[in-house]
């Protein structure tokens, strides 16, 4: 397996907008992802290789930040706030719910591959807690009555 | 008490997200001042002059850090604009950067005059794709028309913006961790000395603000330094702050005030106080990275100065509202997890302490715990304190200290009566 | 300088330093786990905490610089308090199974938790189990003891340049991992290991072998590559059951890093094939039986004289060691010029680097020596290595020319046709058709010298741009398969450099057009500097084994008595033939390939190889097992019953270097201490002692009574050892020759004496055929050495590596008819070998790399020598699938 030529030639443009190779390694693992919807192995290496930096350190790097995945997601992926605010509003109940309908813990993707749900830290729109966000849109003052028909909208 | 919008002056305009509309809304005039009226030394003068301070937690006077910068030798210079908003209840920078993405971008070219860098960065949280694609487009356009780039305003000044992703953490926000990620490593920060205006990005002088700090930049110019002084509660803590008021109030929001407006002013007069007609139980100043506050403190100014004075801090302006329902045992897990998920892992105070005091909360939750324990938690929470690498590790545990100092009883009636006296939903 | 005090004590500190190292240069102890010298500051474990007169809060000395005045204080109640919970909550969820952990005894965490004695549980400890990883590997990990100082992570990357593992994920989940579970990269060096301060990282052949306080340590030098890294051997009574070394050794060739086979090598010291009784074989067809060193000595004694007195001393010949001491090699040949009385005598050099010899003499001067130290090549602007895979046959050079790459900013050239590790740090490589590099060589010469203005100053340099123009780059560049543009950046990179070195091996001068390949490299390296007496400038002929150099200095050479004194030249052998008892044979005697040339036409009638297995080491088994055979008496000094000892009349058991007391000399020239680290196994002696033995029965009076003793003589008899101490050797050796003042005399003492361009044309190239219709690269793999005598009999290494496994392109494999892991056999028109391919997809069509280090699989067998070739050259051959077994 192997990154196709035209990705590829993106990958080394998006490069070299960077003073050293080693600053394209997470534009390039963005670009990858939003390709893929996570990073595969092979993808992995051939951008390490690119961007120069050995392997396993840029797998450590990829492993660090928590929006970048090694395994297959969910078709859609739903982050929900656990953070300061929403959980004051009780923002618990709201995961707790979405847990209920989709059938599966934060975390986990549904056996159909449609969702993978993630518990996060505060997504900065705490005067609308609790909040989700599902697909990078942001779902706001949101209550538990209302999730089924959010979820059912995808 | 009334809103002071300087900042957010423009932030419910839609036309302003367009070069056009900000242009008619007086923006670039201030770059233009500077670039061609002014020389960098005189801009980093009136902003030292300004009494400015970094507005994204630290407080570090900005003049001072591009003073630090524009003297240093070494070439090229970077501009970072710290867009990794992420203190839980902080939601400031990401009204300024979907809504005046111009303002930044003036607010940077200014900087860059100033310290003489030639390519600046947006560090922008992984999050924040929508702040991301508008500050793109008008990266684009100011580039179209010569506000980034070679020459810019005719000046012999030349300035290019690249906008960068973070990918979730937390740490980053923090400027050296934030410098290690932009070089495509882990966020892990950086041992100081050397700081970045000396030794940033790839080694180079650097100069990390924060959105709001920049976005102050364009006003100060422009209307000189004394005024900004004048917006404030002086001695040094001038202009104006975007608080972000969220929790158990009836109106939370961003409100941006004269730096300096009380608690009282902040929660009852602009935020319309309580929901449900409840009692205020505690406030977080600055996000749980801050002590918390009691009523006591209600007449506490919201500067630098005076929340440190109070024992908590003004940090990025998160306030967060408790009502008397709230139970202080939850609080204190749920601050302490963020921290133990947003530790980089790498010391062992930060790394471990983190874990033990969220492992020794939960079993008082569940009443599993002696009172002992309190005072356990106590000492690690000192020697994490006392000994962790960076700000973070440093900062986690001052919410739990706090909040098991000032409401022990929380805690103790868990311990006494084994479960919660709320009966709040265990999880 | 800054002066500090700590706890009262006032120390003097460089620049720079530490709050750390004002603790260390007090004697105070502060304890650390995430700190190690030779990386850089971390600042992870935060135990280094210390009190700092005027600061607000405890610092961690490792990451904080010491100022002028500063007052440290190392312990105060509120210190240790903080010490003692950052090390309960490592303990939180560590093991506490210190009674069966291989570091128990020698566990830094073990040692703090007992220094600050923690001795209860405040927070609740939870026990985590044992997780040892699953890969079948030397290196054995277990996570679940890691304390994530990160120092194994560290010094894969700063120190070795690999990055084969990484932190991964972080917060409380923050682990030491590599990609998908999958390592790659890794070269097992095992620096890993040696950097971990608690159980976390073990050497599988190591664990449940010892404890600390049960070893005996021993520095010594390692026995396998050129390079001549000083090591740390453990033993438990008679057994080496560890290998270690010291990081802090700066003067050591390695500074305390080693390889794979340094690290995992040791077991063939114990291993149950040693040759344990001398044995003799009465007559021949007779089995070899035990004998008493008596009978043994006596029985060699008799037939040898007996042969001499009746057939002349030249009709016997003796194969010396490049892996046994200089004193053993010393006293072989003083043996059979002063004993036996001939000159017959040769060594490994043959088989390898005779080439160089030969160029470096006739065009410089020079006996074929680096004309510096490794570390120069830190000054050097552009390495150059050529014919070589450093990475796998010397890996220390390798190291540092990653490191200098890295570091410095060097640039590094690598001409060679094989991908290799060095490829990932080159600026560019040209895969060089094997056999072609005169005509590249030239090529370059003549462009390097269009390019330079300072050639004129070479003697001859007209000529010599005359001759090499004759190679234009688009000629040559079809000759070599490369292309014309990639040859003109290389010349440009050459050009724009100052100070060159030029690193070559075994690939470039084992072929048939050896000796030229050479004499091209020399012309080149003379229009480049190369032989300037300025650091950086360089020309490192990389020798196979540990002791090549020593063993050619003293004189195992047909052609040389000690020192590289050309025999039949005036006052050449004086030195030698003052401390013996007969007149030194005068005539030039025949090298290997003649010995067997002489054997098998029946001139020769004995012969007396000492640690070496030309059978298998050498090119061509066949002729050389046929002519061994023919011998009348064959004498075989050994450690194991090698293939050659089998053939044997009479059996010697040797020692290993680790029960060996002497000198090597390393491919800088370095002559360097070996100690024992136990004693002789079994029933065996020193090489040196056996010769000695068998020179005073064949009427000798050798009486040396240690080493020390043979290498005093070895400084009188060999000039450029003149001055060296026995005594004086024993920290990181010291480099020949030394001056009048019995000093050192650097590098500029070996400045060329002549500087004589050659003038050479390209030879002949191998050339495929319909019969045989690939090209078959030897290479050398990294686990293992040499014919794997060594190696394959250390249990470390053949878990790494346990079969020779070739590496064929997937469109000939389709082609062959054979899929990945399947039997292939290949044949030339001397022989055949069967082994497994590994098959490759992107690799070039045509060519078959066959690994040279297996005696299942012997590539020497596939080889026909005369005298005029050497070592293990490109070969057509033919590839057909085959059956296991």
């Amino acid at each position: 397996m192997s990154l196709s030529p035209e990705l590829m030639s993106e990958l080394e443009q998006i490069v070299s907008r960077y003073e050293q190779p080693a600053g394209g390694l997470l534009p390039s693992l963005h670009r990858v992802q939003e390709e893929f919807g996570h990073i595969p192995e092979y993808a992995l290496e051939s951008v390490a290789r690119l961007v120069g930096v050995p392997k396993a350190l840029a797998y450590g790097v990829l492993s660090f930040y928590t929006l970048f995945y090694t395994e297959k997601q969910g078709e859609n992926i739903i982050l929900a706030c656990e953070s300061f605010t929403c959980s004051l509003m009780e923002s618990e109940k709201v995961i707790g719910e979405v847990e209920r309908v989709l059938g599966i813990k934060a975390g986990e993707t549904t056996a159909d591959e449609k969702f993978t749900l993630y518990s996060v830290p505060c997504l900065g729109d705490c005067d609308k807690a609790p909040v989700l966000m599902i697909n990078w849109k942001m779902y706001e003052n949101v209550k538990k009555e209302e999730i089924a028909s959010i979820i059912d909208t995808f | 008490m009334e809103e002071t919008r300087v900042l957010l002056k423009n932030t419910r305009d839609e036309k302003n997200r367009t070069l056009s509309g900000y242009l008619k809304n007086g923006g670039f005039r201030a770059a233009k001042e500077a670039l061609k009226t002014m020389e960098p030394s005189d801009v980093i003068s009136i902003v030292k002059k300004s009494s400015l301070r970094g507005r994204g937690g630290a407080g570090f006077p900005s003049g001072m850090k591009w003073e630090l910068c524009a003297a240093d030798k070494a070439f090229p210079k970077y501009l970072i604009c710290n867009a990794d908003e992420g203190e839980p209840g902080t939601f400031k920078d990401r009204e300024l950067l979907e809504n005046d993405p111009f303002a930044i971008i003036e607010g940077m070219l200014i900087s860059a005059y100033a310290i003489g860098a030639s390519k600046g960065y947006v560090y922008l949280r992984g999050e924040y794709r929508t702040a991301g694609k508008r500050l793109e487009l008008a990266i684009e356009e100011a580039k179209k028309k010569g506000y980034i780039g070679d020459n810019i305003l005719g000046s012999d000044f030349s300035f290019d913006v690249l906008v960068y992703m973070g990918a979730g953490s937390y740490i980053c926000g923090e400027e050296t961790a934030l410098l290690e990620s932009l070089e495509g490593k882990e966020g892990n920060s950086r041992i100081k000395p050397p700081f970045p205006v000396n030794v940033g990005l790839w080694g180079k002088p650097t100069v990390v603000n924060n959105v709001e700090t920049l976005c102050s930049v364009p006003h100060i110019v422009l209307n000189g330094y004394e005024w900004y002084r004048a917006l404030g509660s002086g001695d040094e803590c001038d202009g104006t702050k975007i608080y972000s008021l969220s929790g158990h109030v009836n109106k939370p929001g961003n409100y941006e005030l004269p730096m300096g407006a009380t608690l009282r002013e902040l929660i009852y007069d602009i935020g319309g106080g309580i929901r449900n007609g409840k009692k205020l139980k505690a406030v977080f100043p600055g996000g749980p990275s801050s002590s918390c506050l009691t009523p006591d403190d209600l007449d506490t100014k919201m500067d630098f100065k005076s929340l440190a004075l109070a024992g908590s801090m003004l940090g990025s302006g998160a306030v967060v509202v408790m009502d008397e329902d709230t139970c202080m045992v939850e609080v204190a897990i749920n601050t302490v997890s963020f921290y133990a998920d947003e530790s980089c892992g790498k010391c062992t105070p930060c790394r471990e302490g983190n874990l033990w005091i969220k492992k020794i909360l939960e079993r008082v939750r569940v009443g599993e715990a002696s009172e002992e324990e309190l005072s356990l938690i106590k000492d690690l929470g000192e020697n994490m304190a006392g000994t962790c690498f960076c700000a973070l590790g440093m900062g986690a545990p001052s919410a739990v200290l706090s909040l098991i100092s000032k409401f022990r009883d929380d805690f103790v009636k868990h311990v006494q009566i084994k479960g919660c006296p709320k009966r709040v939903i265990v999880r | 300088m800054i002066s500090v005090t700590v706890d009262g004590i006032s120390v003097e500190l460089e620049e720079g330093s530490s709050v750390l190292d004002a603790t260390m240069a007090a004697k105070v102890y502060v304890p650390t786990l995430c700190y190690q010298g030779n990386l850089e500051r971390f600042g992870a474990c935060r135990l280094c905490l210390v009190e700092v007169e005027g600061f607000r809060k405890l610092i961690a000395a490792c990451t904080t610089p010491a100022t002028e005045g500063m007052v440290i204080k190392s312990r105060t109640p509120e210190i240790d308090s903080m010490r003692k919970t950052i090390v309960e909550l490592l303990l939180l969820h560590h093991p506490l199974d210190c009674l069966v952990c291989d570091k128990g005894g020698e566990c830094d965490l073990q040692d703090l938790a007992f220094n600050l004695k923690v001795t209860k549980d405040r927070f609740g400890y939870e026990e985590t189990p044992l997780s040892y990883d699953k890969m079948d590997s030397v290196i054995l990990r277990d996570m679940s003891k890691c304390v994530l100082c990160g120092r194994c992570v560290r010094v894969c990357d700063e120190i070795r340049n690999i990055g084969a593992i990484g932190f991964s994920k972080r917060g409380i989940f923050t682990e030491i991992g590599y990609p998908y579970n999958r390592l790659v990269h890794c070269e097992m060096c095992g620096q890993c290991i040696a950097s971990c301060p608690v159980g976390a990282l073990n050497s599988k052949i190591s664990m449940f072998e010892s404890r600390p306080w049960q070893i005996e340590k021993q520095e010594t030098i390692c026995s396998y590559c050129g390079c001549g890294c000083s090591f740390v051997l453990e033993c438990k009574g008679a057994r080496v059951v560890k290998v270690s070394s010291d990081e802090s050794k700066k003067h050591d060739v390695n500074s305390g890093l080693l390889c794979t086979k340094g690290r995992f090598g040791y077991g063939y010291t114990n291993s149950p094939d040693r040759i344990k009784t001398p044995m003799i074989r009465k007559e021949k067809g007779e089995e070899l039986v035990s004998v008493s060193w008596e009978e043994a000595i006596e029985f060699v004694s008799e037939k040898l004289t007996k042969i001499k007195d009746e057939n002349g001393a030249d009709s016997i010949g003796g194969l010396g060691s490049s892996r046994c001491t200089n004193e053993d090699n010393y006293l072989f040949q003083k043996f059979f010029r002063d004993v036996v009385g001939t000159n017959n005598i040769d060594n490994y050099i043959r088989g390898e680097h005779a080439p160089t010899l030969v160029a470096m003499e006739e065009m410089l001067g020079l006996p074929g020596v680096s004309n510096d130290a490794l570390d120069s090549m830190g000054e050097s602007d552009c390495i150059i290595v050529i014919g070589s895979n450093p990475s796998n046959t010397h890996p220390y050079v390798s190291l540092i020319i990653k490191q200098f790459v890295r570091g410095n900013g060097t640039k590094l050239i690598v001409i060679d046709p094989e991908k290799m590790e060095l490829s990932r740090f080159s600026d560019s490589q040209l895969r060089v058709v094997p056999g072609s590099e005169v005509s590249l060589l030239n090529c370059m010469t003549s462009l390097l010298m269009k390019n330079s203005k300072g050639v004129s100053a070479l003697d001859g340099g007209k000529k010599l741009f005359e001759h090499t123009s004759k190679y234009t780059t688009d000629k040559v560049a079809k000759t070599c398969g490369i292309s014309a543009e990639d040859i003109e950046t290389v010349v440009n990179t050459i050009s724009e450099s100052e100070k060159i070195s030029i690193v070559f091996g075994e690939r470039l001068v084992s072929q048939l057009n050896g000796t030229d390949n050479v004499k091209a490299l020399i012309n080149l390296g003379m229009v480049v500097g190369v032989f300037d007496d300025k650091k950086g400038c360089g020309f490192y002929p990389l020798r196979s084994s540990n002791n090549v150099q020593g063993c050619s200095d003293v004189g195992v050479l047909p052609d040389f008595f000690p020192g590289y004194e050309r025999i039949g030249e005036a006052g050449s052998g004086d030195g030698l033939s003052a401390v013996s008892a007969n007149t030194l044979p005068g005539s030039v005697g025949k090298n290997f390939y003649e010995m067997l040339d002489a054997a098998l036409s029946g001139s020769l009638k004995a012969m007396y190889i000492m640690g070496e297995n030309p059978t298998l080491a050498f090119a061509g088994a066949g002729k050389i097992v046929t002519a061994l055979k023919k011998l009348d008496f064959l004498v075989v000094q050994d450690i194991f019953m090698s293939e050659s000892a089998e053939l044997a009349d009479a059996v010697f058991p040797a020692t290993t270097y680790a029960e060996k007391n002497g000198t090597f000399t390393n491919l800088e020239r370095r002559v360097q201490k070996v100690n024992a680290a136990i004693t002789p196994l079994f029933d065996s002696l020193g090489d040196w002692e056996i010769i000695q033995r068998l020179a005073c029965k064949m009427g000798a009076n050798y009486s040396y009574k240690d080493s020390g003793e043979v290498f005093d003589e070895i400084t009188r008899t060999v000039s450029s050892y003149e001055g060296i101490t026995y005594e004086g050797l024993a920290d990181h050796g010291t480099f020949w020759p030394y001056n009048d003042n019995g000093e050192p005399a650097g590098s500029s003492s070996i400045s060329p004496k002549i500087m004589k361009p050659a003038l050479v044309e390209q030879g002949d190239i191998e050339k495929t055929s319909q019969e045989f219709p690939f090209l078959m690269l030897p290479v050398n793999i990294l686990f293992h050495h040499h014919s794997g005598a060594m190696s394959s009999r250390s249990e470390g290494l053949n878990m790494l590596s346990s079969e020779a496994i070739c590496e064929i392109a997937s469109d000939d494999a389709k082609l062959i008819g054979v899929s990945d892991g399947g039997m292939v056999e290949i044949r030339s028109e001397q022989g055949c070998i069967k082994l497994k391919c590994n098959v490759v997809i992107g690799m070039k069509k045509g060519s078959v790399f066959v690994p040279c280090n297996f005696k299942d699989a012997p590539v020497s067998s596939l080889f026909g020598v005369t005298s005029e070739t050497v070592g293990f050259r490109a070969l057509p051959v033919k590839i057909t699938t085959a059956v296991e077994g």
